[in-house]
């Protein structure tokens, strides 16, 4: 079968995380860094869901992709539109089977893919019978004959070089029967038989016989024919909603290890880079009707992370075990197939996805079987590392399959590792292969106890409800519910519909009555002329904003940004009241306080109502730098993602009258957006869609835009101001003291100076008798003393000015920012959609009205149709047997009302 | 002629008028006048239960229903009445299932999103909704200060 890669893409959309992992088992590591990311295999075994929606392209932003039934937001249905269409009509798969290792009666096996490997001494008198069981289902006969694939397949085994040796493969229903003897020097091949359960091969050994490298293959090949579903057989289109599995992996098990399950590889398709070609091919394999599915969704819980796990459905869960078993290992959907409103309850069906070792074979309506090929790219790469260690490669995912939990599928959280021995074989801090959902991966922790790999859930009981809601399927968290209630007219609040707008799954759901509105229910065995698919790719159609939150700021990069917590808004205000004192360090004054004053260097300091921290990348520990100066406060540093996008919450326009009364000019609508104000939206534009708001945020400044989405498709947008500038003041430290630093100049200049007229007027004084009995001019002589005397004293006043000034040196205070916003913080914080109604008249009745004056319409149809009161536009009557003045009268009695 | 008179409880408008009929008798009438097929007049021997008849159907050759009338009495002698042509119900069977472009019809049941004027809207009075939006990242404890500062390095 020749896939079509241009849809299914290649392996490197193939990503998938992988968590670090704590061996310590105390933590967990986030997941974050690209290198973690590695090609993921597949999701094994699980059943493939899907509302039929547009081509989801494969760039699409993965949280979107829940709805798992491609990969990462390929939608299931789509998926199999495309390779129906593409691929031949029949289909034929080889998967190779693998032997366990035992070690049983002094004779080692291993094994390597499909070779069985002897070694060792078998002392014993008699011959001696080594069981090895191949871990399929595969011929459950009622799996095959009531879906739409024919099966037929043959085990081969290979010629064997010791006479030793016999191969026995026995058929199983209610006990084993010898279907075959292999002889050892021929080997042989026999035609699978599907009335058999399952297979068991049972080697047979003569006694005291010594292995040395005693090797022989035995694979199975299976051989798959599928009929094509189709609405009818001339177009070939499909029609429905399929259900697909995708259990590929052979199963490679001991009897007491039955659940372990491997991808299947081809092993010899080595590529250049060392990898091995997968090759898996889904397809559907069943359908139902829309309402005839109601997924269910249960939690495996315990009380501690290595407790026990115990399953309840969700409502049971949250009503009787929440307190009991608090940790959420897992959460997953089984699908509930009936319907109620056709006498038929819905049943939940395990699907025997392997040979089960105690308990038989179980049956399942969802005809999903083991080695049914399923459809993934071709072109999947394992590095041979991994593709050649069979024991280490286990493929745990999102849905864990074992013999009693029946089939689940993408949107489980498990990983499930706990019997996956082998798990210490590999290096944690390599690559390992996990097939996780991303969504569901975030949502978890992973703690390794030994061997096991535990998953615990994070998140809130209400979130998984809106995980499953991706699933695009009706879905409940009561099993009582999906048995038994209808989907035709929903009642319970527990039933949960989700919205699929324009073909695409949305993640949002109504419940309960609220959502008989939805056209979901209404559809019936074909669909597609009424989900708004009409078979387009989706690029047409995706009308989505694509928001990019980036680095960029208003502010320049030559600034700093920080986190600070309230407390330390104090310790700020200190820093910026900080004066010198006397025993101050030159060096250090000079640095900090001469160069610049530290409030002028303070851009702003802004409080917003939301956590920046959850939006921002940051690093704790930082100092925080005002220009040159070390504030010793430490926050936390902002680099990156200073435009960041907040959602502000969605709400879906209902159709309060589903009349004209909801639109422009009787009804009037607006959407106020806190912080940022109303828009007047037009009703017309809006009704039945989903309307969102997010705002892009400027860390920096505080701007915002609030973008108003309809869908995905932002169409209109208004500017606002979440973030508010505190008022923050502080001392112009630096002015400050270079006043003082000069005052203290000028007094200590002028006290030197007073201090020299001191000095000279003292000599002055005493040498002044002897000038004056040497001078002529006694007075001119006083009369300087007396001058000096005068410049003494006013030095004295200036050096007592100076100090004075010195002492009373005006502190600058400055003051930045403005107290803004606040009056918004103490607005409403949710958006709303405000709505205007036009009411009706006092003793409007509704019946009197539509008999006597008729509903306003515009519908051509047959007039036997209608009842009433009914006007018409125009009718063409020539063909009546009447005269023209007949006709006439008739046509005008129609237009003017008549009761039909 | 034969005609079979009718006492009729229809409205005028209503097109198949066979469940609103009473029939009363079906007896040979005379023209009175020149014939019109259209808006014929016709006597009959007098009875006093025809006279309540207001509805007739014109046999063959004419195959048509006719509102009659109130009539014209003689005592003892004769009855005379007047009709005009029900368009409505003549031919109903030929135009019933016409496909027509309804404008306004009972069957709707509820007004549509066709504007209707006709409808008796309330024109100062009106019911304002105000509906929260499913989250908000304003609520709770969430507050952050951020801090810009110039920076030359330290």
């Amino acid at each position: 079968m020749q896939l079509n890669e241009s849809i299914y893409l290649s392996s490197e959309n193939w990503y998938t995380v992988f968590p670090t992992i704590n061996a310590n088992y105390q933590n967990e590591n986030p997941i974050q860094a690209p290198a973690y990311y590695t090609v993921s295999n597949y999701n094994y075994g699980c059943i493939y869901f899907g509302a039929k929606q547009n081509h989801i392209p494969w760039n699409r932003p993965i949280d979107n992709s829940i709805c798992y039934a491609g990969s990462y937001g390929e939608s299931p249905i789509n998926n199999w539109k495309y390779a129906r269409l593409s691929e031949a009509p029949s289909e034929i798969n080889v998967i190779n089977l693998g032997f366990s290792a035992d070690t049983k009666n002094n004779v080692s096996f291993s094994h390597s893919d499909n070779n069985i490997i002897l070694n060792g001494t078998l002392n014993t008198s008699s011959n001696t019978i080594l069981i090895f069981d191949l871990a399929h289902d595969a011929t459950s006969s009622t799996q095959f004959q009531s879906n739409p694939f024919s099966r037929t397949g043959e085990y081969i085994i290979s010629p064997t070089n010791n006479s030793n040796i016999r191969v026995q493969l026995y058929g199983y229903n209610n006990d084993l029967q010898l279907v075959n003897l292999y002889n050892s020097s021929s080997g042989g091949t026999v035609n699978i038989d599907l009335s058999y359960s399952y297979y068991v091969f049972r080697l047979w050994i003569a006694g005291n016989s010594s292995f040395n490298n005693y090797s022989f293959t035995c694979k199975c090949v299976l051989k798959q024919e599928r009929s094509v579903i189709t609405d009818n057989a001339a177009n070939g289109e499909d029609a429905g909603i399929f259900l697909a599995i995708s259990p590929t992996e052979s199963f490679y098990s001991t009897a007491g290890d039955g659940i372990a399950q491997r991808f299947a590889y081809y092993n010899d398709i080595a590529t250049a880079s060392g990898r091995s070609k997968c090759q898996y091919y889904s397809i559907p394999v069943t359908r139902y009707n829309y309402k005839d599915v109601v997924f269910v969704i249960y939690v495996e819980c315990s009380d501690t992370i290595t407790g026990a796990i115990r399953t309840y459905d969700l409502n049971t869960y949250k009503n009787s075990y929440a307190t009991i078993y608090p940790i959420i290992r897992a959460f997953y959907m089984r699908p509930y197939i009936g319907n109620p409103d056709n006498g038929y309850n819905r049943r939940y069906y395990f699907n025997s996805l392997r040979y089960e070792p105690t308990g038989g074979v179980n049956d399942s309506s969802l005809t999903c079987t083991s080695n049914m090929p399923f459809l993934i790219p071709n072109n999947f790469n394992i590095p041979a590392s991994v593709s050649t260690s069979e024991s280490i490669f286990y493929m745990y995912g999102f849905g864990r399959i074992t013999p009693k939990s029946g089939t689940l599928f993408g949107i489980s959280g498990v990983l499930n590792m706990a019997n996956s021995a082998g798990m210490d074989d590999y290096s944690f801090a390599n690559e390992l292969y996990q097939c996780n959902m991303h969504r569901i991966t975030e949502d978890f922790s992973y703690y390794v106890d030994g061997y096991n790999v535990r998953t615990v859930y994070n998140g809130s009981l209400d979130d998984i409800i809106n995980i499953c809601a991706w699933f695009g399927f009706p879905f409940t968290e009561s099993q009582y519910i999906a048995e038994t209630a209808s989907v035709e007219n929903i009642q319970s609040e527990k039933l949960h519909i989700p919205i699929i707008e324009n073909g695409y799954i949305t993640g949002r759901f109504l419940s309960g009555s609220e959502a008989n509105e939805l056209p979901n229910i209404s559809w019936g065995e074909d669909f597609r002329d009424k989900n708004e698919y009409d078979g387009e790719e989706a690029e047409k159609f995706n009308m989505e904003t694509e928001l990019r939150p980036n680095n960029l700021a208003a502010s320049s990069p030559f600034t700093y940004q920080y986190i600070i917590e309230p407390s330390q808004i104090q310790e700020l205000k200190d820093f910026l009241y900080t004066t010198i004192t006397t025993d101050t360090d030159e060096t250090e004054l000079f640095q900090k306080f001469l160069t610049n004053n530290p409030i002028d260097t303070i851009v702003s300091l802004c409080v917003f109502p939301f956590n920046v921290e959850d939006y921002c990348n940051w690093v704790a520990g930082e100092h925080v730098i005002t220009g040159n100066v070390d504030t010793g406060i430490i926050a936390k540093g902002l680099y990156s993602g200073l435009v960041v996008v907040v959602d502000g919450g969605e709400i879906r326009y209902r159709d309060k009258y589903k009349d004209f009364r909801s639109y422009e000019p009787y009804c009037d609508a607006e959407i106020f957006i806190p912080y940022h104000g109303s828009i007047h939206i037009a009703p017309s534009e809006m009704l039945g869609h989903t309307l969102g708001i997010k705002y892009i945020v400027d860390i920096c400044s505080g701007a915002s835009i609030a973008l108003l989405f309809r869908d995905g498709l932002a169409i209109d947008s208004i500017s606002g101001q979440i973030g508010g500038a505190l008022r923050l003041t502080g001392i112009q430290t630096a002015s400050y003291h270079n006043s003082v630093y000069q005052a203290n100049a000028t007094l200590k200049q002028q006290k030197i100076g007073l201090a020299t007229q001191t000095a000279s007027f003292g000599v002055k004084v005493l040498n002044a008798p002897l000038e004056a009995f040497k001078s002529k001019d006694v007075i001119g002589t006083i009369s300087g003393l007396a001058n000096s005397a005068a410049g003494l004293a006013q030095s004295a006043i200036e050096v007592n000015k100076t100090e004075y000034q010195l002492n009373h040196v005006q502190i600058p205070y400055k003051a930045i920012g403005a107290n803004t916003v606040f009056s918004s913080m103490g607005n409403e914080q949710f958006c709303r959609l405000i709505l205007k109604r036009p009411l009706m008249l006092n003793k409007y009745d509704a019946a009197i009205y539509g008999h006597t004056k008729g509903f306003a319409c515009c519908i051509t149809d047959k007039l036997s149709n209608y009842h009433g009161y009914t006007e018409i536009q125009s009718i063409d009557l020539s063909d009546i047997p009447c005269t023209n003045e007949e006709q006439k009268i008739l046509e005008s009695l129609l237009i003017a009302g008549v009761y039909l | 002629m034969l005609i079979t008179l009718y006492s009729c409880n229809a409205d005028r408008k209503q097109c198949d008028k066979t469940s609103f009929l009473t029939a009363i008798a079906t007896v040979n009438a005379t023209p009175t006048k020149v014939f019109n097929a259209f808006s014929p007049s016709f006597s009959l021997d007098y009875n006093e239960n025809w006279v309540s008849a207001n509805y007739c159907y014109i046999h063959a050759p004419l195959n048509k229903y006719y509102f009659l009338s109130p009539p014209n009495l003689e005592i003892g002698k004769k009855i005379e009445f007047a009709g005009s042509e029900d368009v409505l119900f003549s031919w109903y069977n030929y135009y019933k299932d016409k496909e027509a472009i309804i404008l306004r019809s009972e069957s709707i049941g509820k007004p549509s999103y066709i504007p209707d004027n006709s409808l008796p809207v309330n024109p100062v009075a009106f019911e304002m909704e105000s509906i929260k939006f499913s989250s908000s990242p304003f609520i709770g404890n969430g507050r952050s200060y951020i801090l810009t500062t110039l920076g030359g390095g330290n």
